[in-house]
């Protein structure tokens, strides 16, 4: 999501017997991070910094943490997820987080209106608005008045 | 890019990976050396943030094994 | 410190009684001083001479100077001097003492003797693998593609001689076919004189098939060819069903011949199939499952001490006190008291240390030695002096990443005020200079750059706390393990990454908090639930070491399912053994039993525990340090094979309690495996074998004339109740096999019972004309759920609490101060009740034998301010460790329960606010060490 490549980060399971294993698992990291090539850090930076925002987000840590109540017991509401439909979800929640961030980034970096912030970070204007409004609500943006007909957000 | 030499925070678990990667090493078992171990408790210690924070300090990747 | 190792030696004679032992003992030379050597391994890579190596079955060579196996303890090298140079051609040679850096080689070392006065023995010996050499038959000792399953082992680990490939001794070719001969060794009183059955072997072979697919690949065909397929343990018969499901096939046949075949390596091998025809197979390798066997040397030992011996040559022990041998405070644990597996030798090892235990409580903690340290200085508000000491390890990091220039670096590093190199940095002599000068340059924060900190932290810990600092001060980069050991080719990437390495120990040093060690008191009593043989045993074991034990019993009476039984396997009445038990606990001044009486709610933690227990009704507080577990277990009902609507039809000892029934019977039919083995309890009840065999054998000798079958599965008469098997079928007991396909039927007829069965052999259906059938129901444990939720146990899919870990914490649960034996474990006979039930008895006794227990500080710590009281983290935890407490006018705040945290953390990685941090653990340390990674 924030151009990072799924590759650079790697899970893996060793146990304290499985040297061999742990040698394979490193050999086969070091080769797909090489494969990547450098992490362009300059380029990222607002991306990273839009990632790091999102998983300090307590509505996302807090969703992240309930994944095994909420597929093994069900939600509050009782209803029970499959892992599929609870992982639909959270990465749809992960995205309007992490776009969140970025929009709000990118106003802190001087974008003003919706056009401002459409080219600085790619999203669709109706995206940007609709999310604009979320963010109001949070009192992280606040709109300040029109210029040029446009509205003009300023980040808290 | 065959020059390139990456550096790759590894997040080990105290018990299972890291264990794992010392006993590679008395098992003389070579690989190369890209990684730079970050020793925790339990692979559950790994916040997500610390992955992103490995990254925007210039880690070209990250690696958590438990 | 309160154990001392005496390696390479052999006990003599013991002379004295219980309480007043004098053991003679004579102590082989190491020839290296074990003070002195640091385990390097250069005697032994400079060593010239190569010799077969014992530990890796002779597949592989090692030198006369050398270690046993990489884990060794004490991990001190040894001189062989059986073949050693200097000892074999009068001092020519001596390399190892030359270039030894320490000094520790010496050449000059005698054998010594020595007399320990101890107040009790317990005796491990071991066992050793059977040899197959003199069956002509297998063709072991010609064929080099026969192997023994210990060969085997070594094959397939990836510490062995082809580093976990397979390949065959030969020609070095992977195998495509492989096949397994059970019981070479064991039940065999033709060829050799061992007939009990080893009882691991089954196991093993099953295991090593699923490993050797996992290695070569699912084309590997793996062929099994067995007797009867023993996996009586916990959970192994799911890992046998897995194994057929992965493709391992089982051939019912004990094989005849392996003839090589002509022009190849390969292996024919001829066998009568199931079904009574002769069926050949070839094979690239054979692997012979060797049995368990006690050598010359050990049964020699038996007789200089006295002890008696049972007839497969295993210590002589009585069921219903299953570790004491037959002289009074000699003990004996493992394979020497009879043929099992790690998890049963290890619970045993701590049921002997109970019975020594009991024999010495009188005089518990006079010996023990206890450590001063010097107090502890403040480094509060101090500005960081950190001391780098990089190690060379002699050349195992000097040789390949440039220390001088890693500890240059070390200098420039911020904070750091004082880097030194060393030769070793653990030897004696440099830890004393490192006490030194830490004091001297007033450092407050170290770093050791050299090996791991899974071996070594403890040490240098130590080491720092010497110095006046908290040993938490400390930090370690592991530049050996994980760096120059595995980058041995890369010299300049090895000093490049060490140079990270540094900078990330010092970043993350430079942020360290002192940490107060944690102590809680302890309650010196038990709780035990259940009532039974197992929570019987396991309080008086308690009580006679002088810890107050209360048995909460639900029933009416204690006893137990072992009220039931009139003989164990051994022969020895059940009901007097009971008697006098029950007489011991009523009238034990340290144990209470509560009748009619349930857990309702539980809180606390290791050693402070507080159980409400409801009495018929009326409930109270029991306060108390550690719970046993032994909530016991009942055989099944079943509605199968007429069970519950014909009278002819019983279980269990449904027969023993009503003789008057056999009295005219004729025929009498057993059937086995009633409802274990099957999809909805897929596990062994493991007694039943001996069960019906044993009753089998009692009808048939009080009345020979009487026909008595028994219909089975496989018959799992472990370890010497095989014995009971052979007797069984010399007495004219007759033994049918089923499968799950075609299980016997019963029908009622006018005079009687019919049970068909198919008979494997003659391939067509019995009808035996029965007047008695009784049914081997499944044991399934009590009803644990409300407990496993109190105290926050885990239970396996059947039920059985589940222990800390499968193999090396048999009865341990994964709660600290928990303990769990009998059948609420898993179904065992009498005798492994018994024991178990002395081994959680002995486990609980280290809780409760301290004032107070010190528990790891590096504990999870909540910020009651930053809090909401979302719960999440008491959610996570899988521990119980965090609690959720009301506060006044807040809502709810957590709370930590340090003496229950493990220490994973996960509770700080999911926090939604931040508000959680783990001591030695924190954000910013490890924030710290992941900045400095670049």
């Amino acid at each position: 999501m924030a151009g990072i490549g799924a590759d650079r980060l790697q899970l893996a399971w060793v146990s304290s017997a499985e040297a061999q294993r742990f040698v394979e698992i490193a050999t086969d990291t070091i080769a797909a991070v090489k494969e990547q090539g450098p992490l362009d850090t300059v380029a990222l930076e607002m991306a990273l910094e839009a990632a790091d925002m999102t998983v300090n987000n307590p509505a996302i840590r807090w969703l992240v943490g309930k994944e095994v109540k909420i597929t093994a017991n069900g939600d509050v509401y009782g209803r029970k997820w499959d892992v599929d439909q609870y992982e639909t979800a959270l990465f749809k929640e992960l995205e309007r987080e992490f776009q969140k961030s970025m929009i709000f980034l990118a106003i802190k970096k001087g974008c003003k209106s919706v056009r401002d912030i459409s080219r600085e970070i790619g999203l669709d204007l109706l995206r940007i608005s609709y999310l604009l409004a979320d963010l109001e609500k949070t009192n992280q943006v606040e709109f300040t008045g029109m210029e040029d007909s446009k509205p003009v957000f300023v980040a808290l | 890019m065959g020059d390139f030499e990456p550096k790759i925070a590894a997040f080990l678990c105290n018990w299972c990976a890291y264990a794992g990667a010392d006993l590679a090493g008395v098992s003389r078992l070579q690989y190369p050396s890209n990684l730079r171990t970050v020793r925790v408790m339990c692979s559950g210690r790994v916040d997500p943030g610390f992955i992103i924070k490995a990254f925007k300090q210039g880690c070209d990747g990250v690696l958590v094994s438990g | 410190m309160n154990i001392e190792l005496k390696t390479l030696s052999e006990i003599g004679k013991i002379k004295g009684t219980a309480g007043n032992f004098q053991v003679e003992i004579t102590s082989q030379p190491r020839y290296i001083d074990e003070e002195k050597c640091i385990a390097c391994g250069l005697c032994a890579e400079k060593c010239p001479k190569k010799v077969t190596d014992p530990y890796n079955t002779g597949l592989a060579k090692r030198k006369s100077a050398y270690v046993e196996y990489a884990q060794a303890v004490p991990l001190k090298y040894a001189i062989d001097d059986q073949t050693c140079i200097y000892f074999q051609k009068n001092g020519k040679c001596g390399a190892c003492k030359k270039l030894c850096p320490t000094e520790a080689v010496d050449f000059e070392q005698k054998p010594t003797t020595a007399v320990l006065d101890v107040g009790a023995v317990i005796l491990s010996p071991g066992f050793k693998p059977f040899d197959p050499s003199r069956f002509d038959n297998y063709s072991y000792a010609s064929l080099p593609n026969v192997i023994t399953s210990i060969e085997m082992e070594r094959i397939l680990a990836a510490t062995g001689p082809t580093g976990g490939h397979l390949t065959r001794r030969s020609d070095d070719k992977e195998p495509k076919k492989i096949a397994w001969f059970q019981c070479v060794g064991s039940r065999d009183l033709n060829k050799c004189d061992n007939a009990y059955c080893s009882s691991v072997c089954c196991m093993y072979s099953i295991k090593e098939a699923v490993i050797a697919k996992e290695h070569a690949g699912d084309a590997l065909d793996c062929a099994i060819f067995y007797m009867d397929t023993r996996t009586h343990g916990k959970e192994f018969e799911k890992f046998y069903n897995n194994a057929k499901d992965k493709g391992v096939r089982f051939v019912n046949s004990r094989v005849h011949t392996v003839d090589p075949v002509d022009g190849s390596d390969d292996l024919e091998v001829r066998y009568v199939t199931p079904e009574g025809e002769i069926a050949t197979e070839i094979f690239d390798m054979i692997v012979l499952s060797v049995g368990v066997e006690i050598s010359p040397e050990i049964i020699n030992l038996a007789q200089r001490l006295d002890l008696d011996l049972s007839a497969g040559n295993f210590c002589e022990t009585a069921a219903v006190d299953p570790v004491a041998t037959s002289r009074e405070g000699i003990y004996v644990c493992g394979a020497f008291q009879g043929p099992k597996d790690i998890p049963e030798s290890i619970m045993e090892a701590s049921s002997a240390a109970c019975r020594a235990g009991m024999t010495l409580s009188a005089v518990r903690d006079e010996l023990v030695k206890e450590k001063t340290l010097p107090e502890e200085i403040s480094v509060e508000g101090q500005e960081n002096r950190i001391g780098v000491f990089v190690c060379n390890c002699g050349t195992n990091i000097g040789g390949i990443a440039d220390v001088p220039a890693i500890a240059e670096y070390a200098r420039s590093l911020p904070g750091v005020a004082y880097v030194e190199e060393n030769l070793f940095s653990c030897s004696q002599d440099t830890q004393e200079k490192m006490v030194e000068v830490i004091k001297e340059q007033k450092l407050n924060r170290i770093v050791v750059a050299a090996c791991t900190p899974r071996t070594h932290e403890p040490l240098f810990q130590e080491t720092v706390r010497n110095a006046g600092l908290n040993s938490y001060l400390f930090e370690m980069a592991n530049i050996r393990n994980q760096c120059t050991w595995v980058h041995a080719n890369e010299k300049d990437k090895a000093t490049d990454k060490s140079k990270d390495l540094v900078r990330m120990a010092v970043a993350r040093a430079a942020l360290l908090d002192p940490i107060s060690d944690v102590t809680v008191e302890v309650n010196k009593s038990a709780l035990v639930i259940g009532g039974g043989a197992a929570g019987m045993t396991a309080a008086l074991s308690l009580a006679e070491q002088g810890f107050p034990a209360t048995i909460v019993e639900r029933s009416s009476a204690i006893g137990g399912q072992a009220r039931d039984l009139t003989q164990t396997w051994k022969g020895q009445a059940v009901q007097p053994v009971l008697d006098d038990m029950i007489a011991r606990v009523e009238k034990h001044p340290d144990v209470t039993v509560l009748l009619d009486s349930e857990v309702t709610d539980a809180t606390g933690f290791v050693g402070n525990f507080e159980t409400q227990v409801s009495t018929n009704g009326s409930s109270q507080t029991i306060a108390h340090g550690g719970i046993i577990m032994a909530t016991g277990g009942e055989a099944t009902d079943t509605t199968e094979y007429l069970y519950g609507q014909n009278d002819r039809v019983s279980r269990w000892h449904d027969l023993e309690h009503h003789p008057e029934k056999l009295k005219d019977a004729r025929t009498v039919v057993f059937i086995q495996c009633v409802g274990s083995r099957e999809d909805q309890r897929p596990y062994c009840s493991r007694i039943c074998c001996t069960g019906s065999i044993l009753q089998a054998i009692a009808i048939k000798q009080a009345d020979p004339d009487k026909n008595v079958f028994i219909l089975y599965r496989d018959i799992r008469t472990y370890g010497e109740r095989e014995a009971l098997y052979k007797q069984a079928r010399e007495l004219g007991i007759i033994f049918i096999r089923f499968n799950l396909e075609r299980k016997p039927e019963v029908t009622e007829t006018a005079d009687g019972l019919d049970v068909k069965v198919f008979d494997p052999v003659l391939q067509r259906d019995l009808l035996i004309k029965a007047d008695l059938v009784n049914l081997a129901t499944a044991i399934k444990p009590a009803d644990n759920g409300k407990l496993a939720s109190l105290y926050k146990l885990p239970l396996n899919s059947e039920n059985f609490f589940m222990e800390a870990h499968a193999k090396l914490r048999p009865v341990e649960c994964a709660t600290d101060g928990i303990f769990l034996c009998g059948l609420a474990h898993y179904p065992k006979s009498l005798d492994e009740s018994i024991a178990q039930a002395q081994a959680a008895a002995s486990r609980a006794a280290t809780v409760l034998s301290k004032a107070s227990i010190s528990i790891s500080p590096l504990v999870s710590m909540v910020d009651t301010e930053k809090c909401i009281g979302c719960g999440l983290c008491t959610e996570v935890c899988a521990f119980g460790a965090i609690v959720l407490d009301e506060v006044e006018g807040k809502g709810y705040r957590a709370r930590n329960i340090s003496a229950s945290c493990k220490g994973c953390g996960l509770c700080a990685s999911s926090c939604p606010q931040l508000a959680i941090d783990m001591l030695h653990f924190k954000n910013e340390q490890i924030e710290a060490a992941v900045n400095a990674v670049v």
